[in-house]
């Protein structure tokens, strides 16, 4: 209990853990704030463009929709892509570093080198080229990041258990005859655990922008979805005279990634003092 | 002597000296070069060298982490050598090694209890009630109550970790144990007490003890017989109270004049120079460098063992000459 | 004798941590003359390092001095502007590992020759820049103090990386940096524990010669009684955060009279008659015992014991003993 006493002392941390809380808890019930989840795409021409008000808090889009409304809803599907590229990218990534990082020999080798090769190549620019090989669409979108995305975590373990692989308790269990997979899975894996996590929370916040980047360029998500991104994109045009279009989904984005960073560097903190950053 | 309960002849380990696809070529190390080596049942022997002289290689490659490039490893007459790492430990189970930092020689994650648990599961012990029992045993043998089970390592003090190093090693039933700087950063009252216990269980459980330390007035009060290790090499062998009261090895000499004692010592110069490092050995003699008595023949071949007294073996030709006159 | 070059004084010392407040240092009290090595001997916990930094005028975080002072010639090191000024000037320092006391990426030369433009020699300039003629000359002060440790071709060795030293020739190298600015005390921290036993003892003959050529005062941590025996004029035994006994290196290993400094003794290999250790467990420094810090270990310790902390008495033989029941014997 000592350490959520000592999370509770960081306030950015806290700051953090609130707003990825309150995404969440919008991402299962969106209904908590929009009376009809299913009407969100329909559009009312006569509603078209109107500024902000107490009615409709972020104004309407060009088919006249409710922008707080779609903002809303689109927490869903932000959260679910980064969920499931992360999630994925974790179950590719860690095993992978921690083959390469334990073991020596030639599969360790081709590992890292593919590994160095996917670092080398802008992930975006990466992910770009695969969802476009893909066809537009979610689906292709979330392959494209995962694809690209699990290499920093081969890195990231591959890193961490070279180092717990020199102390000396994983030389005593070798003395003691363990099995390979047993000191991998029962004492490198938990010794690593905390900077995945660490990871894998700021690389929500990671993902959640490639996406709308993805959908802004158009290679994500398709229209009437209710895609951050995607917002922008078509918001972009109406740009600077409407400018809640764009903007209210654009500072959807900045909050939620941020809310994962502080979240991550709260995580940080409490995994490791040493590590703490300015 | 009875039957050695290890033996080895000509046991050598190299690293390096190869070279492989895309890597620079290493450097040939030879760590350990022509060790021959018994231990009889039941004794305590031992091993000194300072820093380099490749004591620990020797340890590690006795238990089966490294494998050996050259040289026999019998346990019990039975060749137990040229095998891997998981195979040699395998067939080795009989030998155990107990860390010098018994402390960071467990996974901080883990309670002690389930350190314990988790080492008699690797070596078979599936009954959870056998292995209990087991635990039982041990902890109480070494001096630590039940209730450590449930503890921490960070929890533990430098006499506690050590304590549970030895219960873990024990509790596989060995019948010889590699004892690595056993205490190495204890304070002098702590010291004494694992030193006590170490003898208390090797008389408990029929222990034979390959004791390797830098620490003299240890070795002396502890050991049956001392081998004396100098780049690889034994350079001298022999009952403990033969070789610290008539050390024959001009190494051995400076070495035992170099311990620091309770009485200041102001006569002999000390050795000069420093240890040279295995990457980088003399020819001939390893020491002659460095040697008060070396001589031309010195520089040519590495001396062999020989018999200066019964049960006392050392390899320098001149210190043999004086010392047994024809 | 000569007076106290450096004398801690009945120096109270805690911590203030997560844990709570740990009374780290109780009543520490000896004195150091010119020309003299006085060994400091104490089991792990028995707040040597603490001291070491203290005397520095360097204290851990959270350390407040509840009493008693450290004076240098008469100046309190308590005051962080005096310790400044003579911390690496007057009071030099060998560090414990010398393999861990470089920066790899630098040469050594360039690494003493920083340390001495920051603490400067006792003749330079005051309040001058640093000229191309004081590194020249610090520089010519180094070597000549490499030749005194015995380094060959000092010249050479200055341009050299710390790697391309042995562990011995570092800590040969260390201790001529502090000796260069010419000190009046050096503080040794276990200087010669991560080498190996030829080398130690190497190194302790070259510390034994130097602190009488240059005349400097060695207080020398360690906990290892034999190299004790080899360096040290007098000793003074620490248990936990409390001095217990001081005397001359001879009358504290042959015959120590507090019963803490003679237990220990008789843990050690050469004089132990059957291997036997000291019962019981270091106090913690959060709740140490009232009085005597040693008395839950001591066989002869009585209800006074537990009462009030013992002073540390001057008696006949000249050594200070705290203990009640020492007082007695001659």
């Amino acid at each position: 209990m000592l350490i959520l006493k000592k999370f509770l002392r960081d306030l950015p941390a806290v700051l953090g853990a609130l707003i990825v809380l309150a995404a969440v808890i919008l991402a299962i019930f969106p209904e908590l704030l929009v009376d009809n989840v299913d009407r969100i795409n329909r559009g009312n021409i006569i509603m078209r463009l109107k500024p902000p008000s107490a009615d409709m808090p972020f104004g309407t889009d060009d088919l006249g929709r409710n922008i707080f409304e779609r903002v809303i809803v689109g927490t869903r599907s932000a959260l679910t892509i980064s969920l499931f590229v992360v999630v994925v990218s974790m179950i590719v990534g860690v095993p992978l570093g921690l083959i390469a990082g334990y073991r020596s020999g030639w599969a360790s080798s081709a590992i890292m080198r593919v590994t160095d090769v996917f670092l080398a190549v802008p992930q975006l620019i990466l992910a770009i080229a695969i969802a476009q090989l893909l066809g537009r669409g979610q689906i292709s979108a979330m392959i494209a990041l995962a694809v690209t995305y699990w290499p920093f975590f081969t890195r990231t373990v591959y890193a961490e258990t070279q180092k717990v692989r020199a102390s000396l308790f994983v030389e005593a269990l070798e003395g003691y005859g363990a099995s390979k997979t047993r000191i991998m899975l029962f004492h490198i894996l938990p010794n690593v655990a905390a900077p995945v996590i660490v990871r894998a929370t700021v690389g929500m916040g990671f993902v959640i922008l490639t996406a709308a980047v993805l959908g802004f360029l158009g290679v994500g998500a398709v229209p009437p979805a209710p895609d951050w991104g995607l917002q922008i994109s078509e918001g972009r045009k109406y740009l600077p005279e409407q400018w809640w279009y764009a903007t209210f989904p654009g500072l959807a984005i900045l909050l939620l990634v941020l809310g994962f960073n502080l979240l991550g560097d709260g995580l940080r903190d409490l995994v490791d003092p040493r590590l703490r950053r300015s | 002597m009875t039957a050695p309960l290890l033996e080895t002849v000509d046991l050598k380990k190299h690293y390096g000296g190869t070279r492989k696809l895309l890597q620079r070529p290493k450097p040939l190390v030879k760590a350990v070069d022509g060790i021959d080596l018994q231990l009889a049942p039941g004794e305590v022997l031992g091993l000194v060298g300072e820093s380099g002289c490749g004591k620990s290689t020797l340890a590690r490659t006795l238990l089966g982490l490294e494998r050996e490039t050259e040289g026999k490893i019998l346990f019990e007459g039975k060749d137990v050598g040229g095998r891997g790492a998981s195979a040699a430990r395998a067939i080795r189970s009989d030998i155990q090694y107990v860390h010098q930092d018994p402390g960071a020689a467990l996974d901080p994650w883990w309670r002690i209890g389930d350190t314990l648990h988790e080492t008699l599961k690797i070596h078979g012990v599936t009954d959870k009630a056998e292995r209990d029992a087991r635990i039982e045993e041990m902890l109480l043998a070494v001096g630590l109550n039940d209730s450590f089970r449930r503890r921490y390592p960070h929890e533990l003090s430098g006499g506690q970790q050590r304590r549970v190093g030895l219960a873990r090693t024990l509790s596989l039933r060995p019948r010889l144990v590699i004892l690595d700087e056993p205490t190495s950063g204890l304070d002098l009252s702590v010291q004494a007490t694992v030193l006590k216990l170490m003898l208390e269980l090797r008389a408990q459980y029929d222990l034979t003890y390959l004791f390797i330390s830098h620490d003299l007035s240890v070795v002396e009060r502890l050991c049956d017989r001392v081998a004396i290790m100098y780049l690889g090499r034994i350079v001298e062998i022999g009952a403990a109270e033969q070789v610290f009261s008539k050390p024959a090895h001009p190494y051995t000499q400076a070495l035992l004049a170099s311990a620091p004692t309770l009485e200041r010592q102001e006569a002999g110069k000390p050795i000069e120079g420093d240890p040279p490092s295995p990457t980088n050995r003399p020819d001939g003699c390893p020491f002659h460098p460095r040697c008060p008595m070396a001589e031309a023949a010195c520089r040519q071949s590495v001396p062999d063992l020989a018999d200066v007294a019964a049960a006392h073996r050392v390899a320098c030709p001149p210190a043999l000459r004086t010392l047994t006159p024809q | 004798m000569s007076d106290a070059i450096l004398s801690v004084r009945d120096l109270k010392l805690s911590v203030k941590g997560d844990a709570g407040l740990a009374q780290i240092l109780d009543h520490v009290d000896f004195s150091i003359h010119p020309g003299e090595v006085l060994g400091l001997v104490g089991e792990s916990g028995c707040g040597k390092s603490t001291l070491i930094r203290s005397i520095m005028g360097l204290p851990p975080k959270g350390a407040r001095i509840e009493s008693g002072s450290v004076t240098f010639k008469g100046q309190s090191l308590m005051d962080p502007k005096i310790a400044q000024t003579l911390r690496g000037r007057e009071i030099g320092f060998i560090p414990q590992d010398p393999f861990q006391a470089f920066n790899p990426v630098f040469t050594v030369g360039d690494q003493i020759l920083e340390i001495l433009r920051w603490s400067g020699l006792p003749d330079d300039p005051k309040g001058g820049r640093y000229t191309k003629e004081l590194r020249a000359k610090h520089r010519a002060r180094l070597i000549e103090v490499l030749h005194a440790v015995q380094i060959p071709d000092p010249e050479e060795a200055l341009t050299r990386f710390p790697h391309q030293f042995s562990g011995g020739q570092r800590q040969r190298i260390l201790i001529a940096g502090a000796l260069a600015s010419r000190p009046s005390v050096i503080l040794a921290d276990e200087p010669t524990t991560a080498l190996d036993v030829t080398t130690q003892m190497q190194i302790l003959r070259l510390l034994r010669e130097l602190a009488k050529d240059f005349n400097v005062a060695m207080l020398f941590v360690t906990h290892d009684f034999g190299v004790v025996a080899q360096i040290c004029d007098r000793v003074t035994v620490m248990y936990a955060g409390q001095t217990v006994e001081t005397g001359t290196t001879r009358q504290i290993i042959d015959a120590p009279r507090h019963p803490y400094t003679g237990m220990l003794m008789a843990c050690h290999p050469e004089r132990a008659t059957e291997i036997t250790g000291i019962p019981g467990q270091v106090s913690s420094p959060l709740t140490p015992p009232p009085g005597c810090r040693f008395a839950p270990r001591c066989p002869r310790a009585t209800e006074a014991c537990t009462t009030a902390r013992p002073g540390l008495d001057r008696r006949a033989d000249g050594r200070r003993i705290a203990c009640i029941h020492e007082k007695e014997v001659a």
